[in-house]
C-alpha cells in the first residue's frame, strides 16, 4: 500500500510538473515550469547560500542559494520520464525478441538470443561514456544508453515465459484450430507474460531511476543548471558533512522513490500470485 | 500391541481466505507387517494423512488428535520427532525426491549413515557399499554396480522409484508410508514395483500405509482398506471383503465406475457431480444414489457392521 | 475392411538426441536420431474407435500427434477421408477438421481465458457471424453436459472433470472428422473418469466421430475401442478387434501387459523382468526379445514380419510361417 502511494504521488506530480515544463518551453514562458514550486529553482541568491532546512526552505539551500526542495520537485519529471521510457522500451523490445525466440525456436531463437547476449555484454557505464564522448553529453544520450543496456534482461525473461507457455497443451489446441504463429502469440502469450513480468518491471522503475541518478552523479546525464537528483547529490558531496542537507535531502528522495517502487512490485507479485 | 494407533486425528489448513478441514476425526490402528490401504480421490485428504503421519505437514496446518502412538512412543506432543523413529515415506514422483547432483551410491550412503546414527551403529564405507549393492538387488535392479555410479537423470522412472525404495529400506523402517508410489509408472513397471513391496513387507516384517486412488492397485497389496472422502473415513474393513462387497455408497460407486466391459454392453455406472466443500450433513450425500432426508441432518457415526466400519445412515441412526 | 477412413501408411518419425547449437547446424555435424514411430501402418473405419496402447516410449503419443497433424512424418502418409493430413492445418478448409483432447485438463485450457473464448477458438476464424459462433459454442457445451452458465467463467475456476468437458466441447465445436484422445481420463478422479467415458461414447453415437484413443490403460481401451493396436518401442506388435485381442492376446508383450494390469479380486502376474532398452541401443531383431519368455534364436536376427492370424495382425516369429 505504501509503495503504491509513493509511486502514484511521484508519477502524478511528475506528470503535472512535466506538462507545465513542456508547455513553458513551447510558449517560451519558462515561469510556467515553477509556478507550483515554492521558489524559482534556477534563481541564485547570494544571501541565502547553504541555509539549513527550515520552514521556509524545507530542504535548505545549495551553494548558489537555490532552494533545494524546489529543485528536487523540478527534477522529478526527468527521472519519471526516463524510468517510463527505459522500462517501457525495454519491455517492448524484450517482448518482441524474447517471445518470438521462445515460441518459434530454431533460427529465430538462436539469432535473437545471440543478439541479446551481445547487448547484455555491454557494461552500461562504458556504453554511456562511449556514447557521450561520441555525441556529447546530455540527458537524452544517457537515456539512449540505458535503453540499449536495459532491454536484454527483458528479452531473457520473456523467452523463459514463452518456453513455459509453449509446453502447454492449449497451444497445441490453438495450432489445431488453425491460428497463425503471431495470432497465438498475441492471444496466449502476451497476457500471461506481462503478468509475470509486471512485478519485475515495477521494481525496475526504481532501478532505472537509481541508475540514471548514478549516471547523472558521474556527470553523464542531465547537465547543469538543470537539476537532477543524482547531480544534486554529487554537487552536495563537496559540502558534506557540514552542509549535509545538500546531498542528503535529494538522496533521501531517491531512496524513498526506489523503495516505493520495490514495495509496489512486491505487493503486485503477491496479488498476482493469489489470483493465479 | 498395535504398531501405530491413531485416534481422532484432524488437520486444518489456514489461509487468507479462511480455513479448510482436510481431515476430520480419523482413527485407525496398524499392526506389525500389515499393509493398510488408504483409498481416496482428490479432496479426500489422503495426502494430508500421509504428511501428518510423517511429520511433514506445513506450518500453516494445525494438527489435533486424541492419540498418536507409534511403537509405544507418544508422538502427539511433537509429531515431527516421528522422523527419527523409523517411519519413512516414499512419494509419487521419485525424480523430485532424489538429489540430481549426487550419485546414487552417495545418496544410499547418506540413508545408511542416518540409520547408523539412529541405531548407534558405526558407519564404514566398505560395509555401506556392500549393503547398497544388497539393497539394489533386493529391489531387483539390474546391473547394481553400474546404477550405483549413475546420477538420477540417467535412470528410468521405474529405476528411480526402486532406488527410492532401496533408500527407504536402508533406514530399516518399521513403517513405510507410500503416497501413490506407482501412479507415475508404466503398467508393467507398476506390477514389478508392487511385487517388490509385497516381498519386502513379508521379508522384513515391515508395516505399510499405502495411499492410492486406484482400487485395483490397492487390492493387490493391501490387507485392510480405509476409504476416505471429504477428509473422513467412510468405510474400513478387510481389503478382500470391502472390494468384493462394498457397503458404503461411495465405495460402491467407486468400484462400479471402473471400466470392466465394452461400450456395447451399456454405459458405465458413475458417481454424479463432483466433490465440493461445505456440505450440510453427510459430505457424500449430494452425490449419493441412496440419499435420504436424514442424510442432511448430520454426519453419520461410523457403524460396526460384520467386522466392517461404515459411515452411512443406512446402517445406523446415530450422528456425530 | 473396405473404405478406410483413417489410413496410416508406413509412417516414420525420428527425433534427434539432444539439441544442436547454431555452430553444429552450420557445420552440418551428424547427429544421433531415433525413430519414435518406426514404419507403422494401420487403418480404421469411420465412426469407430481405434485404441493405440503402449507404455511410455512406445511412440503412441507421437503417432497420435502425427495423425492429427501436430507433427510431420519423415516418411509415409496419413490420410483421413482420402485427404492427406497437413502438418498443422493452415488452410481454411482444414481448420478444425482434426482435433485432439489432451491428458491434463489443467494445461489444455488457457487459464486466462473464459470458457466461451476457449471453446470458440476452433471456429473463431471461420466465416460465421458472432451469434452463430456463440450458438455453436453453447450447443457444444450442452452436448458435453455443461450449461451456458459456465460461458463467462475463467477456465481455472473449474474442476478437473468440468475442464475436461470444456476441452471435449472445444474439440467437437468445429465438427471434426477425427478426434485423437490422448489419455483423456488418466488425470481425472476415478469417479469422474466413468462420466467422461460415457460422454465420449454418447458423442460418438450421436455424431459418428472417429476416435483415435491413446492410452496405457487396457480397461479404458476395452470399454471405448473397437480395435486395438499395441505398440512397443516405436513398432506395432499386434493389431486387431479389441475383444479378441484382449481375451486371447497373441503377442507375448500384449500378454504381459494384460497380465500386469491390476484387477480387483485377481492377483496381477508380472512375468516380465527388467525394462525396455533405450532407443539408442535397440536390438537388431525383435525389440521385445530380451524380455520375452518365448524368445528363440530367429528372434534376434530381424524384426518379425507382419503375419495375419484370423482377422488380426501380429509381428511375432511364434506365428510366422
Amino acid at each position: 500500500m505504501l509503495g503504491f502511494l509513493i509511486v502514484t504521488l511521484f508519477y502524478a506530480w511528475s506528470l503535472v510538473e512535466g506538462a507545465l515544463q513542456l508547455l513553458g518551453d513551447a510558449l517560451k514562458q519558462q515561469r510556467l515550469g515553477w509556478i507550483l514550486l515554492p521558489y524559482n529553482p534556477f534563481q541564485p541568491s547570494i544571501q541565502n547560500t547553504l541555509l539549513p532546512p527550515s520552514l521556509s526552505h524545507l530542504m535548505g539551500t545549495d551553494d548558489l542559494g537555490r532552494d533545494i526542495f524546489s529543485r528536487v520537485l523540478y527534477a522529478a519529471p526527468t527521472d519519471a520520464f526516463v524510468s517510463v521510457c527505459v522500462v517501457a522500451g525495454g519491455v517492448a523490445i524484450g517482448a518482441l525478441l524474447g517471445l518470438s525466440a521462445g515460441f518459434f525456436g530454431g533460427a529465430t531463437d538462436e539469432t535473437n538470443m545471440r543478439l541479446t547476449d551481445l547487448f547484455l555484454a555491454f557494461p552500461a557505464l562504458i556504453l554511456a561514456l562511449t556514447i557521450e564522448y561520441t555525441f556529447g553529453r546530455g540527458a537524452l544520450y544517457a537515456l539512449v544508453a540505458m535503453l540499449i543496456v536495459w532491454w536484454p534482461t527483458y528479452a531473457r525473461l520473456f523467452r523463459a515465459e514463452a518456453l513455459r507457455i509453449k509446453k502447454m497443451k492449449y497451444i497445441d489446441a490453438a495450432l489445431l484450430s488453425g491460428l497463425s504463429g503471431f495470432e497465438i502469440l498475441r492471444k496466449h502469450f502476451v497476457r500471461p507474460a506481462l503478468n509475470t513480468v509486471l512485478s519485475y518491471f515495477t521494481i525496475d522503475l526504481g532501478n532505472v531511476i537509481l541508475f540514471y541518478s548514478v549516471l547523472s552523479f558521474l556527470g553523464l546525464g542531465v547537465q547543469p543548471p538543470y537539476p537532477e537528483w543524482g547531480t544534486m547529490v554529487a554537487s552536495g558531496l563537496n559540502y558534506f558533512p557540514n552542509w549535509w542537507w545538500y546531498s542528503v535531502c535529494p538522496g533521501i528522495v531517491i531512496t524513498v522513490v526506489v523503495i516505493g517502487a520495490a514495495l509496489l512490485g512486491d505487493a503486485l507479485r503477491d496479488v498476482l500470485a493469489g489470483e493465479l | 500391541m498395535a504398531l501405530l494407533e491413531v485416534e481422532n486425528l484432524s488437520v486444518e489448513y489456514r489461509s487468507s481466505s479462511g480455513s479448510v478441514r482436510a481431515l476430520t476425526k480419523v482413527s485407525f490402528t496398524l499392526d506389525e507387517a500389515e499393509v493398510l490401504g488408504v483409498v481416496g480421490e482428490s479432496g479426500s485428504g489422503k495426502s494430508t494423512l500421509a504428511l501428518a503421519l510423517s511429520g511433514l505437514l506445513d506450518h500453516s496446518a494445525t494438527l489435533r488428535a486424541d492419540k498418536i502412538v507409534f511403537m509405544g512412543i507418544d508422538l502427539l506432543s511433537n509429531i515431527e520427532s516421528v522422523r527419527g523413529t523409523g517411519v519413512f515415506m516414499v512419494f509419487q514422483d521419485p525424480f523430485s525426491s532424489l538429489n540430481p547432483l549426487m550419485k546414487i551410491k552417495h545418496q544410499i550412503f547418506e540413508a545408511i549413515k542416518v540409520r547408523c546414527k539412529r541405531l548407534g551403529e558405526s558407519f564404514s564405507q566398505e560395509e555401506a557399499k556392500k549393503e547398497a549393492l544388497e539393497l539394489l538387488k533386493e529391489v531387483r535392479i539390474a546391473d547394481p554396480e553400474d546404477v550405483l555410479e549413475r546420477y538420477p537423470h540417467q535412470l528410468s522412472g521405474g529405476q528411480q522409484q526402486r532406488v527410492m525404495i532401496a533408500m527407504a529400506l536402508a533406514e530399516r523402517p518399521k513403517l513405510l508410508i507410500a503416497d501413490e508410489p506407482t501412479t507415475a509408472l508404466d503398467v508393467i513397471t507398476q506390477a514389478q514395483v508392487l511385487s517388490i513391496f509385497k516381498e519386502v513387507v513379508k521379508r522384513r516384517r515391515m508395516s505399510m500405509i499405502f495411499i492410492t486412488h486406484d482400487l485395483a492397485v490397492a487390492s493387490q497389496i493391501c490387507d485392510r482398506i480405509i476409504v476416505l472422502y471429504g477428509g473422513m473415513i467412510q468405510e474400513v474393513g478387510l481389503a478382500e471383503e470391502v472390494l468384493k462387497e462394498p457397503k458404503h455408497p461411495y465405495t460402491m460407486g467407486l468400484i462400479g465406475s471402473i471400466p470392466y466391459k465394452s461400450k456395447e454392453e451399456g454405459a458405465l455406472t458413475s458417481i454424479k457431480g463432483f466433490f465440493s466443500h461445505g456440505v450440510e450433513g453427510c459430505v457424500f450425500s449430494p452425490r449419493c444414489a441412496f440419499a435420504r432426508e436424514e442424510c442432511k441432518k448430520g454426519v453419520p457415526k461410523l457403524n460396526r457392521v460384520n467386522g466392517r466400519l461404515v459411515r452411512c445412515i443406512n446402517y445406523g441412526k446415530d450422528y456425530e | 475392411m473396405n473404405e478406410q477412413f483413417l489410413v496410416v501408411k508406413d509412417v516414420v518419425k525420428s527425433f534427434t538426441v539432444g539439441k544442436r547449437s547454431l555452430l553444429e547446424r552450420i557445420l552440418r555435424k551428424k547427429v544421433q536420431t531415433f525413430n519414435a514411430v518406426d514404419h507403422v501402418s494401420l487403418s480404421a473405419n469411420k465412426g469407430e474407435t481405434v485404441a493405440i496402447v503402449g507404455e511410455s516410449g512406445s511412440g503412441k503419443t507421437t503417432l497420435g500427434r502425427l495423425i492429427v497433424g501436430l507433427e510431420k512424418p519423415d516418411a509415409g502418409d496419413i490420410l483421413v477421408d482420402g485427404k492427406r493430413v497437413e502438418y498443422i492445418a493452415q488452410r481454411p478448409e482444414n481448420r478444425g477438421r482434426l482435433q485432439m483432447v489432451f491428458q491434463d485438463p489443467s494445461s489444455s485450457l488457457d487459464p486466462y481465458m473464459s470458457v466461451e473464448e476457449c471453446v470458440s477458438e476452433p471456429i473463431a476464424k471461420s466465416a460465421l457471424k458472432k451469434e452463430e459462433i456463440k450458438q455453436k459454442v453453447v450447443e457444444a457445451l450442452r452436448l458435453t453436459g455443461l450449461d451456458s452458465s459456465v460461458l463467462k467463467r475463467r477456465t481455472r475456476e473449474l474442476s478437473g472433470g468440468q475442464k475436461q468437458r470444456v476441452a471435449i466441447a472445444r474439440a467437437i465445436v468445429s465438427d471434426p472428422q477425427l478426434i485423437v484422445l490422448d489419455e483423456p481420463t488418466s488425470a481425472l478422479d476415478v469417479s469422474i473418469q466413468a462420466q467422461i467415458l460415457n460422454l465420449l461414447v454418447e458423442l460418438q453415437k450421436l455424431k459418428r466421430f472417429t476416435y483415435v484413443l491413446i492410452t496405457h490403460d487396457v480397461k479404458v481401451a476395452r470399454y471405448l475401442a473397437d480395435s486395438i493396436a499395441v505398440m512397443y518401442l516405436g513398432k506395432l506388435v499386434e493389431h486387431g478387434p479389441v475383444k479378441e485381442v484382449l481375451s486371447q492376446p497373441l503377442h507375448p508383450y500384449t500378454q504381459a501387459l494384460i497380465e500386469a494390469a491390476p484387477k480387483i479380486g485377481a492377483h496381477s502376474q508380472v512375468s516380465v523382468e527388467g525394462e525396455p532398452p533405450s532407443f539408442l541401443r535397440l536390438p537388431k531383431g525383435c525389440r521385445y526379445e530380451p524380455r520375452c519368455k518365448f524368445a528363440m534364436e530367429v528372434c534376434k536376427t530381424q524384426y518379425p514380419p507382419e503375419t495375419f492370424v484370423k482377422n488380426r495382425r501380429v509381428w511375432c516369429y511364434l506365428y510366422s510361417a
